[in-house]
């Protein structure tokens, strides 16, 4: 088999997913943003940013901290090391593959 | 591959999507304006008394300045992120950056000056009104500044042009000649230096202003504070 076409193989399928990816682009260039952040740069519903997180947390490629500014409860994430290295290999595979 | 460079850089340009970035250095920039408007009556009067010893005089100069300036940046310290706090944040959500991002602009900052000071230093020799020269050259920081951290959609390109474009009309206006300080050459070369950088500087800041303005109209048009639960 092509080795180009293996590496498409190789892409990490938990980052691959159009959406998660976007959580993780956008996430790897902040230290940390909050849920309502990422509800307004990618789109997505309530629930289907709920999932993905959850999905990327499972991975362990996002930490996710509950706290408060004021009084009001604020969800706040960041990419975890092992989520910053998942996704720097993933952009370094998409690259030789494309 | 496209798309996920795009969204890279989103978290940049996210700094500024309420304006306050811009109109916070416009103020800064036209607060300085202010100052050097002042200095053709100021300065002989300040150096008068700087001749005749008058200690508390030439300190009154500074102090005054720096009661002027201080609100501004007390302004921009605690205001620009109490605004954030009170209505970006609640809006359009939290964002805290990277300490490495910040550290990439400002290498290529230093970059910039690297190819600029050169080129400073022939327009200093070359152009005979090298006040101007050299504060057109200067100015253009301001701009590549704005061009790194702020311009990021099509007409904030068009505000860069245009704080680039008005430097050299701007430079061109004649410096205003103050007789006590024409005796002295180090200060009169300084004063024909800075008056036109500070004039640039102040006409960059208005631009900011209204940019940073209308920016911030069109976000609290187009959002609205989100629902407690959504944060």
């Amino acid at each position: 088999m092509n080795p180009q076409i293996r590496g498409i193989g190789e892409l990490d399928r938990v980052i691959h997913e159009p959406g998660r990816l976007m959580i993780a682009a956008l996430l790897y260039a902040v230290e940390k943003a909050d849920f309502l952040y990422l509800l307004h740069e990618t789109g997505m519903t309530k629930g289907a940013l709920s999932s993905h997180i959850a999905r990327l947390e499972t991975a362990g490629y996002v930490e996710v901290e509950k706290t408060y500014r004021g009084k009001i409860p604020q969800t706040l994430l960041r990419l975890s090391p092992a989520g910053r290295a998942a996704f720097e290999q993933y952009r370094r595979n998409l690259k030789s593959v494309i | 591959m496209d798309r996920v460079e795009d969204m890279l850089a989103r978290p940049a340009r996210y700094s500024n999507i309420d304006g306050m970035g811009e109109i916070s250095v416009g103020l800064m920039c036209v607060a300085a304006w202010c100052l050097w408007f002042v200095a053709p009556k100021t300065l002989p009067l300040w150096m008068a008394a700087a001749r005749r010893g008058a200690v508390w005089f030439v300190l009154l100069g500074p102090a005054l300045s720096l009661a002027w300036v201080a609100p501004l940046l007390l302004l921009v310290r605690y205001g620009i992120p109490a605004f954030k706090g009170h209505v970006t944040y609640r809006r359009t959500g939290f964002v805290q950056y990277r300490k490495e991002s910040r550290w990439a602009s400002t290498r290529s900052f230093l970059l910039f000056e690297a190819v600029l000071l050169p080129l400073l230093f022939l327009a200093v020799a070359a152009a005979e009104h090298w006040g101007a020269a050299v504060a057109v050259v200067l100015s253009q920081c301001m701009v590549f500044g704005y061009c790194q951290n702020i311009a990021g959609t099509r007409w904030k390109w068009a505000v860069a042009a245009a704080m680039a474009l008005i430097s050299v009309p701007i430079a061109l206006l004649p410096t205003p000649y103050i007789a006590s300080l024409a005796r002295d050459r180090f200060m009169d070369g300084l004063f024909r230096l800075s008056f036109p950088y500070a004039r640039i500087v102040g006409a960059q800041g208005a631009l900011m202003i209204v940019s940073g303005g209308i920016t911030l109209w069109s976000y609290l048009r187009h959002t609205r504070p989100a629902a407690r639960e959504e944060q």
